[in-house]
């Protein structure tokens, strides 16, 4: 098992510049649809254009949609973020439901996710608040001056009750106690 | 199955008066820490079938389709312990519902990188690679704070 | 790393010394135990590459109980290399030669067979009876619970207590045990 042969990056979960603790900022800046007004690999690309993208953009006022009609070249999306990351992605032959669901992901995404294997799925800064473990944290006090080896920290103490032991308490029980008895006294 | 050993020993009551005063003094310690905001707490929170450590300030990435959007502000619920420096609340099996307040922004929606599921049998001729992207969802945590006091009605009861 | 990081991180990482007393103990039910001390199981820092096994000291390790009649069969297998190297112990034969044999092939076998193993068998040590070495004694902090009961003898429970332990019945004075 070896690293330099691995293609796909491995990081850590980030959020640029603190986002969400102040307030929450949409990371998607701007969003380049390039598509060809005759050829049929577009038709889903032009539908999308027609019906959808006025209220994406109208939806999102701070991402800004640029068109590119091309002829003869296949439709594509290109979505740029605010940490730099750049998203290419090909449209050809999909349907206008598709693009529509694409879009959407590009829009709610915070930079290129495929482009990095999360290592650990959680980030903090104070990974621990009531201090870190040492193997003092829940030993019993006493082991520090005691003299080793002791029956009294050596003998087990989590047996189930024996039946000596049940008997034992059972006497306790029904045991009359000084009390009982000086009450009966007094009602004498 | 009764333990023997621990429990023989303590098969007295303990409702005794010394006891029930040093239970009150503990509580009013806690109230009082509670009040005065000393250190920064943490809870650990049941979301999505997993169990997380959460403070403020800290991003969870969760997996799997979750319907909440960007943006949006989010009250876990489900808390099962929170903790301060000096006590910590254990829920059985969750901790009492006004008591621990823990919100969420929605900062991210994706997918995750593709992953490839590989299954393959020797010498039977069945090979096939399964090339999975899961949708994920970043979450920042706002806030964890121990609302009310313990041992309290809660003041903000549904 | 700053110097309190440091200092923390030294004693998260602090390999403890515990001590074990294996007298009247099943071997392969204490192995289980002593296996997690020695792997690092027991803490919540675990990790396989992290180093962060304990030292266990055993002692009384004369003192074992094997369960039945697993001392007169259980055949303990070693194979010299050389052709006709074969051979077969009995468990007492076997702790007669060296007693803290038994028990160390106990964790051995509890043991997953990767690499690590032989580095973590290692870190523990096996001693007949009560006799420690002084250094190794000093290092030791902590006491690992017996999993079997050992129970005390009458003779060794002093008499008052024996009188007054509560009775459900008493055979008569003129009573004559067979």
């Amino acid at each position: 098992m070896s690293n330099s042969n691995l293609f796909l990056k491995s990081g850590f979960v980030r959020a640029p510049l603190q986002n969400g603790v102040g307030r929450y900022v949409c990371q998607l800046q701007r969003i380049v649809l390039k598509f060809c007004k005759s050829h049929g690999g577009s038709r889903g690309m032009r539908d999308f254009i027609e019906q959808d993208l006025v209220d994406f953009a109208r939806d999102n006022p701070s991402v800004v949609v640029y068109l590119k009609p091309r002829r003869h070249r296949s439709p594509v999306v290109v979505a740029e973020y605010l940490n730099g990351d750049r998203v290419w992605m090909s449209m050809q032959n999909k349907t206008q439901s598709e693009i529509t669901k694409w879009i959407e992901n590009m829009r709610t995404q915070q930079g290129d996710l495929s482009a990095v294997r999360l290592r650990k799925y959680q980030y903090t800064d104070h990974p621990s608040i009531q201090g870190p473990w040492t193997p003092f944290t829940f030993k019993n006090p006493e082991l520090n001056v005691a003299k080793l080896p002791n029956p009294k920290f050596g003998a087990n103490d989590r047996l189930p009750m024996s039946a000596t032991e049940q008997l034992r308490i059972m006497f306790e029980k029904q045991r009359i106690s000084k009390e009982e008895v000086k009450e009966e006294k007094k009602e004498e | 199955m009764v333990l023997g050993g621990i429990l023989s020993r303590l098969f007295s009551q303990d409702v005794s008066p010394n006891v029930v005063k040093e239970t009150k003094e503990v509580i009013n310690t806690c109230n009082k820490l509670i009040e005065d905001r000393v250190s920064r707490n943490f809870a650990i929170v049941h979301l999505l079938g997993k169990q997380w450590r959460v403070t403020d300030g800290d991003l969870l990435v969760v997996e799997g389709h979750w319907p909440p959007n960007i943006g949006d502000q989010i009250r876990l619920d489900k808390v099962l312990l929170a903790a301060t420096k000096d006590f910590s609340l254990i829920g059985r099996p969750l901790v009492q519902p006004g008591l621990v307040n823990v919100t969420a922004t929605v900062i991210s929606k994706g997918l995750s990188h593709t992953k490839t599921h590989f299954k393959k049998k020797r010498r039977k001729q069945y090979m096939k690679i399964h090339f999975q992207r899961l949708p994920q969802t970043m979450l920042r945590i706002n806030n964890v704070e121990i609302t009310n006091r313990i041992n309290e009605a809660p003041k903000n009861v549904y | 790393m700053s110097a309190a990081k440091r200092v923390q991180q030294w004693a998260t990482f602090a390999r403890t010394w515990h001590i074990f007393d294996c007298k009247w103990q099943d071997p392969y039910q204490s192995a289980d135990l002593i296996k997690k001390y020695l792997m690092g199981m027991h803490k919540p820092i675990y990790h396989p590459m992290n180093d962060c096994g304990d030292v266990v000291v055993c002692i009384n390790s004369r003192d074992i109980a094997l369960r039945g009649d697993e001392w007169k069969k259980r055949a303990y297998f070693h194979h010299t290399g050389y052709p006709g190297g074969a051979s077969w112990t009995l468990a007492w034969e076997v702790h007669n030669k060296d007693p803290t044999m038994i028990i160390k092939k106990a964790v051995y076998r509890s043991m997953k067979g990767n690499l690590q193993r032989r580095h973590t068998m290692e870190r523990l040590l096996i001693y007949p009876d009560e006799e420690v070495p002084e250094d190794v004694l000093q290092n030791v902090t902590n006491q690992i619970r017996q999993l079997r009961l050992v129970p005390t003898r009458l003779d060794h429970i002093p008499e008052d207590e024996v009188r007054k332990f509560p009775k459900v019945m008493d055979y008569p004075k003129d009573y004559v045990y067979k």
